[in-house]
C-alpha cells in the first residue's frame, strides 16, 4: 500500500500557494492499469486562469521538485487536464489517464480520481508524494523542521553544521557530537470503517539526541551538566515537533503520541543518549488489492 | 496431509485473465457463495473419513483455462509449462467444458478425467476456478498448482519468485542483488540482498466453518544492505526503502495474484548487524494464511 500526502516542504510553506489555494486541486486516488507499481511523485502545475491544469508523475521527490516548468525532462508521464473537465466536488470526480513519456523507464500505467476549481482562478504549483515508505518522507520533515532552529541564537544552535548534525538514519560511530538522528522503528496499519473505509498507517519515529557525556566547560559537576543539557536539547525537541510547529505538519502526516526516555549513559559511557519517540500518522492509505 | 498451492498464473498476461484462481483437491472444494471470491477463499473439504486419492508427489502441475470468445471455457492439466502454453500433451481434462455464468462459482467445479494412460493419474480429482469477468474475447490463461507436505517451502520460493519479478531498471527493487531462500543472520556476499526464511508452521482449525484448517507460517524477510553506498545514512536509508517496498509487494500489490494471504506483523528498522558495523539489516515478519489445506 502506498501513502498520498502533499510534499509541504515544496515551495513556500504558503498553504494558500499548495494544491489547494487560490485554485483547487484534490488528486484524489492513483489507479493502476498494470505493473509495475512504483512510487510517485506528481507534480502539479497551473499557470493561470483558464490554463490547463499539467500533472507530472516523477520517480523521486528530488525529481519532482526540479521540473523545470518551461522544459519539463525526466518525468516518467505526464497528463494535461481541462479545469472545466474536472469535477468541482468529491461526488463528481473525475478519472484522468496519464500518458508514458516514450523512453522513460519504467513504463507506467497510471491513472488518478481528482477533483478541483472549474475554469479558475489562480495558479497551482504543488507536489503529491505516492509512496510505500511515507515515514521516511516524515524523518525528513522533521529534520528539515528541526534544522531551521539550528541558526544563531536558536534553541538548537549546538547542532548547526557542517559538518551535518541532524539527519535520517544510524550516523555510524564517526559522527559529530552533539548528533540527532530520526528513524523509524515499526507501523501499525489503521482501518477505518466509520469513515467509508479509509486506510491510515502509524509508524513509530525515534529520535535520538546524543551528547558528550562530559562536555560541561569548566564549571563543577560535569556529568549532571551534561546531563542537563543533553535534557534540554531533549525538551525543545518536543517543544518544537508538538508545538510551535505542529501545524506545518497539515497533510503530510499527524504526529500522534509522545513518549521518551531520559538522558542515560551509552555502552561506551562516552555518551548520554536520549530518545522523543512520536507516532507518524498517515491518513490516507490506498491499498493496490481491490 | 495434501495442501494444494495456487499461483499467479503464469505464461501469460495476469491483466488478461478471465478467470482467477484456480485449484485441485482429491475431494470436495468449497468457497463462499456470495462475490467477490477472493481466490484463498477456494478450499478443500476434508475427507470426513472418505478414502481420497493421493496427490502425486512433488509434482508440479500447470492448469489451462482457454476462454475462446465465448462464456464457455475449458480446462486441461499439464505437467510442464510449455505443455500448458501450448495446449497439448494434457494429462487430465474437463471435458464438459460447461456454459459458466459470471460469478456463479458452483457451476465452475467438476471432475477431472484422465487422458489414456497419462501420470500422473488425477481422474476423479475435483477442480474449480473462478471467473472474473464475462468472456467477451479469446483468452487463455495457465495456473501452475501443486501440492505438498511442506508447503513453507513451496511458499518461500513463491516469496523470491514474486520480489525478483520486480528487479527490473526503475521497479521498487532495482539493485537488489541476490534474492533467496534462507536462514536469518547469514550475510551474503551481495551488496544488496534479500533473504527470505519461513518458520514453523502454525496449525489451527477454523470452528466456524466445520472442516476447515488454516495453515500459517510465519515468513520473516530480511533485507541486507551492505554499507559502502557512500554513507551511513544512505545505505540506512536504502534498507528502508527496500523493506517498505517488499511490505507493499507481498501484503498488498500481489494480494490477489497469490493463493496465501500475507498479513504484515511488523518489523524492525534498519540496525548494523550486531556487533558490525559494515552492514545494515532490516527484518520484516509477516504471516502466510493458506486456508487450503485438506
Amino acid at each position: 500500500m502506498r501513502a498520498l500526502f502533499e510534499d509541504q516542504f515544496y515551495g513556500s510553506k504558503d498553504p494558500t500557494s499548495g494544491l489547494v489555494g487560490s485554485g483547487k486541486f484534490v488528486l484524489h486516488k492513483p489507479v493502476w492499469g498494470s505493473a509495475p507499481y512504483v512510487d510517485l511523485f506528481f507534480r502539479v502545475e497551473k499557470q493561470g486562469a483558464g490554463q490547463p491544469i499539467e500533472v507530472y508523475a516523477y520517480a523521486s521527490l528530488a525529481l519532482a521538485r526540479a521540473h523545470d516548468v518551461d522544459t519539463p525532462v525526466g518525468y516518467l508521464a505526464s497528463v494535461s487536464i481541462d479545469p472545466d473537465d474536472l469535477g468541482d466536488s468529491f461526488a463528481t470526480m473525475t478519472l484522468h489517464a496519464m500518458s508514458p513519456l516514450a523512453g522513460a523507464v519504467p513504463q507506467i500505467s497510471v491513472s488518478f480520481y481528482a477533483y478541483g476549481s472549474q475554469g479558475g482562478p489562480g495558479t497551482l504549483s504543488g507536489i503529491m508524494a505516492y509512496t510505500v515508505a511515507p515515514d521516511l518522507y516524515a524523518c525528513d520533515a522533521i529534520v528539515d523542521v528541526l534544522s531551521e532552529y539550528t541558526a544563531t541564537g536558536y534553541v538548537l544552535e549546538d547542532f548547526a553544521g557542517p559538518p551535518t548534525k541532524i539527519a535520517v538514519g544510524d550516523p555510524g560511530v564517526a559522527r559529530p557530537m552533539p548528533y540527532v538522528w530520526v528513524r523509524t522503528t515499526g507501523f501499525e496499519f489503521l482501518e477505518s470503517m466509520s469513515t467509508g473505509s479509509i486506510f491510515a498507517i502509524q509508524y513509530a519515529l525515534e529520535i535520538t539526541i546524543l551528547a558528550h557525556r562530559m562536555d560541561s566547560g569548566d564549571q563543577a559537576g560535569p556529568q549532571e551538566q551534561a546531563w542537563r543539557k543533553c535534557r534540554l536539547y531533549q525538551s525543545r525537541i518536543e517543544s518544537i515537533l508538538f508545538d510551535e510547529r505542529r501545524t506545518l505538519d497539515d497533510s503530510l502526516f499527524v504526529l500522534a503520541a509522545l513518549e521518551g526516555s531520559a538522558p542515560a549513559p551509552t555502552d561506551d559511557s562516552l555518551m548520554y543518549e536520549a530518545t522523543v519517540a512520536v507516532g507518524a500518522e498517515f491518513l490516507v492509505i490506498w491499498p493496490e488489492r481491490t | 496431509m495434501n495442501l494444494t498451492r495456487v499461483w499467479d498464473q503464469i505464461g501469460f498476461p495476469h491483466a488478461s485473465a478471465v478467470y482467477q484462481g484456480v485449484l485441485i483437491c482429491p475431494n470436495q472444494i468449497t468457497a463462499p457463495n456470495n462475490p467477490p471470491f477472493p481466490a484463498e477463499k477456494f478450499y478443500c473439504s476434508l475427507a470426513g473419513g472418505q478414502p481420497e486419492p493421493l496427490w502425486p508427489v512433488s509434482q508440479a502441475l500447470y492448469v489451462l483455462i482457454r476462454a475462446d470468445g465465448q462464456t464457455q471455457a475449458s480446462v486441461s492439466v499439464h505437467t510442464s509449462l510449455a505443455a500448458a502454453q501450448a495446449g497439448t500433451g494434457a494429462i487430465a481434462t474437463w471435458a464438459d467444458s460447461p456454459t459458466w455464468q459470471y460469478n456463479d462459482f458452483q457451476a465452475e467445479q467438476a471432475d477431472l478425467s484422465r487422458v489414456g494412460s497419462s501420470t500422473p493419474d488425477l481422474d476423479g480429482f475435483k477442480v474449480a476456478v473462478r471467473p472474473i469477468e464475462s468472456a467477451g474475447n479469446p483468452l487463455w490463461s495457465v495456473y501452475q498448482v501443486g501440492a505438498s507436505v511442506s508447503p513453507a517451502i513451496n511458499l518461500c520460493d513463491t516469496c523470491v519468485e514474486i520480489l525478483q519479478a520486480h528487479t527490473g531498471e526503475g521497479e521498487s527493487l532495482a539493485g537488489v542483488e541476490s534474492i533467496t531462500c534462507g536462514p536469518r543472520e547469514e550475510l551474503t556476499a551481495s551488496r544488496v540482498s534479500i533473504r527470505v526464511t519461513v518458520d514453523q508452521a502454525k496449525r489451527s482449525d477454523d470452528v466456524a466453518e466445520i472442516g476447515r484448517r488454516h495453515l500459517m507460517i510465519p515468513v520473516s524477510v530480511q533485507v541486507t544492505v551492505q554499507n559502502d553506498l557512500g554513507s551511513q545514512e544512505s545505505a540506512w536509508r536504502r534498507c528502508r526503502e527496500i523493506l517498505a517496498a517488499v511490505h507493499s509487494i507481498l501484503s498488498d500489490e500481489k494480494a490477489n495474484q497469490i493463493a496465501f494471504r500475507m498479513v504484515a506483523e511488523d518489523f524492525s528498522s534498519p540496525a548494523p548487524l550486531g556487533g558490525e558495523l559494515f552492514a545494515y539489516r532490516g527484518i520484516l515478519r509477516l504471516e502466510a494464511d493458506l486456508l487450503t489445506e485438506g
